[in-house]
Parts: structure tokens; C-alpha cells; sequence
């Protein structure tokens, strides 16, 4: 007996984009604020680009450049007035990709 | 071989200036302080004992001498832990086959974070670490930046690290808590690096080489030419708090606020809250 035919479920079919991410850790919560930190995940590969040679100099920038933020600087670990917590300010951007490189 | 032994004294060789910048940056480089035939001697003994932990290697003559007990680091570690620290009972190398990606960045297990000093972490180059090569990347004033190294996987490239590229025989100690990690390196190679601990064994007292004129009020406790990541002048307020630990002198560690001690500015007279230290 053939196995019945189904469409495929549509997170096979957008399995096609993938996610890219750009974590910059900024020297404030301004949009506007000098990266002082910065990993990009991009087409699946973690990229780590010379310090001074960041893609963007703001968050800002990056979203001029198609990036959504997905997570602002969490309030929540700055309320020692004691204690740092590690770099301070940190933005979460995504960015879809297609298969052919392109945005989605 | 001696019989092994727990504790050392040795005249401290740093001075105040130094332990402030040591309480400032988190780590001391000291290049090329080992000699020549003792750095090849202790990559000798790393070829023929290439596991993770050559401890036995503390039970070497050559090796305390001029490694452990190095004049020039051994008298750093005494400014830093006092007299009568405890000597490493423990070695690890982390030898590592390049090129490699960097490391993810790290504090070691067993880190504490705090304000006192009773412990120091040590590296120790027995062959020259080239920036090829993948140096230690530390990441300066980081020791009073809390963070779990299970939330740290994410950082990559940041601002103000600095790579320990050293010469053969360089020693830089560290306190234990500073982030640090494996640079990516890009050439093909072996890298030996030893790392061990020293214990403080004494209550703390300011018992350095003291400078003339030094002065607890006017010093600047401030972290220059890299990013703080901290309030704006958090940094001074963290240096000073170890500093006068350091010292001995805690009970008198207050902040009074404001543009007072220890601030760093231009004042017309002494900065109001500055404790009173000779």
C-alpha cells in the first residue's frame, strides 16, 4: 500500500530561510551607542569579526540594514547598583535568509 | 629532586603603582623571565608527559627554581598574596594543536567573585606564543564583571582585549576571576601552556615595595585605555575596594558618592571621603 501523500508542514518548507543573528553588546541602551562587542551568526556559521571592523558601529545601523531586534538590554540583571553584570548592554538582532543568500 | 614543600617567602618586588594596576587590569605580564635552557628543559618534559595535568613536574629542581620560584614572579605573587604564599600543588598544560578556533570566553571553575585576594592564576609561555599561535585573550577589569561562564558562549570579538603574545619564557599571573580564553589561532603548531595557583597563607598588609610619596587620596584608581564596561566610575570604586584590601586597610573603604574619593579630577584641595592612609 503506497503511503498516503501529504503537503508538506510549512516548517519544512520555511526551513528553506534561515535565521542569521547579530548580538552587539553597546556601551548604552541608546540605538545610537558605540559597539564595544559583537558576534554574528550568518548562512549557519558563527563569524567573529576583528575588533574596530564590526559590520555596524550601532545598533541602529543595523537596523538601517535590514536587522529586526528580537531582545533589548534585559533591565531585569541591572538593578544591583553594586554589582556589574558581565558586558552591561546587549541587542539580539535576526535577519532571514533564502537559500539563495539573499533576504527573505 | 628536594622534598616538597608547601610555602615560600621571597622580598616582594612590586610596588604600589604596580598592585594598583594589577588591581585595575586583573593580570601582569612578565616577558621572557625564565631562561633559555629552562624553557627547553620544560618542553622537554612536556613531550615526554603530554597528558593535561604534568604535576609531577613540581617536584624538579630546575623547575622550582626557575619557574615557580622565579625571582621576578615569585616576588610578584609575594606583593600580591603575602608572605609565606602557598606554592602550586597542581599543574595543568593546556596543549593545544593549531590552528584552532578561538575558545569560547571563560572565567575557570572555581572562581569566586569578590573584592579580596587569596588566590592568583599563573601562565607560564615555555616557547615563544605568536598571535598566530592563539595567545591567552584577556579581557582587562573583567575580574569585577560578574557573569557565569555558561552565559559568557556567546561573546565573541570585544573591545579592549588584549592578547598575551609574549617571548619564550614569559610568565603573566592573573587574578582568577578574569574572562579569558583561547585566541583563534591560524598557524599550524603545538602550544604548551602551563598554568597553576598560588595561595595566600596571610592576612593582607600593605608590605610591598612602597613609593615615596604615594598618596591613597590623590592616586588614580581608574581603568585607562579600554572599555570599563561599568558605570562611569564604577571602575574606580571596584580598584580601590581591592586596593585597600590589599592594604589591609577595608574598614576604611567608603564611598561617600558624588565627585568624591575616588574619582579621579582636578581638585583645588583634597577630594572629600578619601580615608586617611599613610
Amino acid at each position: 500500500m503506497l503511503a498516503p501523500s501529504f503537503p508538506a508542514p510549512a516548517h519544512a518548507m520555511s526551513s528553506k530561510v534561515r535565521q542569521d543573528l547579530l548580538y552587539l553588546q553597546t556601551v548604552s541602551s541608546n540605538l545610537n551607542a558605540p559597539v564595544h562587542g559583537c558576534t554574528l551568526i550568518e548562512d549557519g556559521e558563527i563569524v567573529e569579526p576583528d575588533v574596530g571592523r564590526w559590520p555596524y558601529a550601532s545598533v541602529l545601523d543595523a537596523i538601517r540594514d535590514g536587522w529586526s531586534v528580537i531582545q533589548f538590554p534585559n533591565l531585569a540583571l541591572m538593578t544591583d547598583e553594586t554589582r556589574t553584570y558581565a558586558l552591561g548592554c546587549e541587542f539580539i538582532l535576526e535577519r532571514p535568509r533564502t537559500e539563495t543568500g539573499g533576504p527573505a | 629532586m628536594t622534598a616538597f614543600e608547601r610555602y615560600y617567602d621571597c622580598p616582594p618586588t612590586l610596588t604600589d603603582s604596580q598592585v594598583l594596576e594589577f588591581c585595575k587590569t586583573g593580570f601582569l605580564l612578565l616577558p621572557g623571565v625564565v631562561p633559555d635552557d629552562v624553557n627547553r628543559r620544560s618542553l622537554e618534559y612536556c613531550e615526554a608527559h603530554p597528558g593535561g595535568e604534568p604535576s609531577e613536574i613540581l617536584k624538579e629542581d630546575w623547575f622550582q627554581h626557575h619557574v615557580i620560584r622565579n625571582p621576578q614572579a615569585a616576588g610578584a605573587v609575594r606583593a600580591l598574596l603575602g608572605k609565606n604564599f602557598g606554592l602550586p600543588i597542581l599543574m595543568s598544560n593546556h596543549r593545544v594543536k593549531t590552528p584552532q578556533p578561538a575558545q569560547n570566553w571563560h572565567r575557570d571553575g572555581g572562581s569566586q567573585f569578590s573584592y579580596d585576594l587569596r588566590y592568583l592564576q599563573v601562565f607560564y609561555y615555555p616557547e615563544a606564543c605568536t598571535a598566530d599561535l592563539g595567545p591567552t585573550e584577556l579581557l582587562p577589569g573583567s575580574h569585577f564583571l560578574f557573569a557565569h561562564s555558561t552565559h559568557m558562549g556567546h561573546y565573541g570579538a570585544i573591545r579592549g582585549s588584549y592578547r598575551a603574545v609574549a617571548p619564550a619564557g614569559s610568565i603573566f599571573i592573573t587574578n582568577y576571576a578574569i574572562w579569558h580564553r583561547r585566541s583563534k589561532s591560524t598557524a599550524p603548531g603545538l602550544r604548551n601552556l602551563l598554568k597553576y595557583n598560588y595561595f595566600r597563607h596571610s592576612a593582607p598588609e600593605r608590605d610591598w615595595i612602597r613609593e615615596p610619596g604615594f598618596d591613597f587620596a590623590t592616586a588614580d584608581y581608574s581603568l585607562h585605555g579600554t572599555p570599563t564596561f561599568r558605570q562611569q566610575f564604577r571602575d574606580c570604586n571596584d580598584t580601590a575596594q581591592l586596593f585597600l584590601w590589599l592594604c589591609g586597610e577595608s574598614e576604611r573603604f567608603h564611598v561617600v558618592g558624588g565627585q568624591s574619593w575616588p574619582i579621579p579630577a582636578q581638585r583645588l584641595d583634597m577630594p572629600y571621603g578619601a580615608p586617611s592612609i599613610k
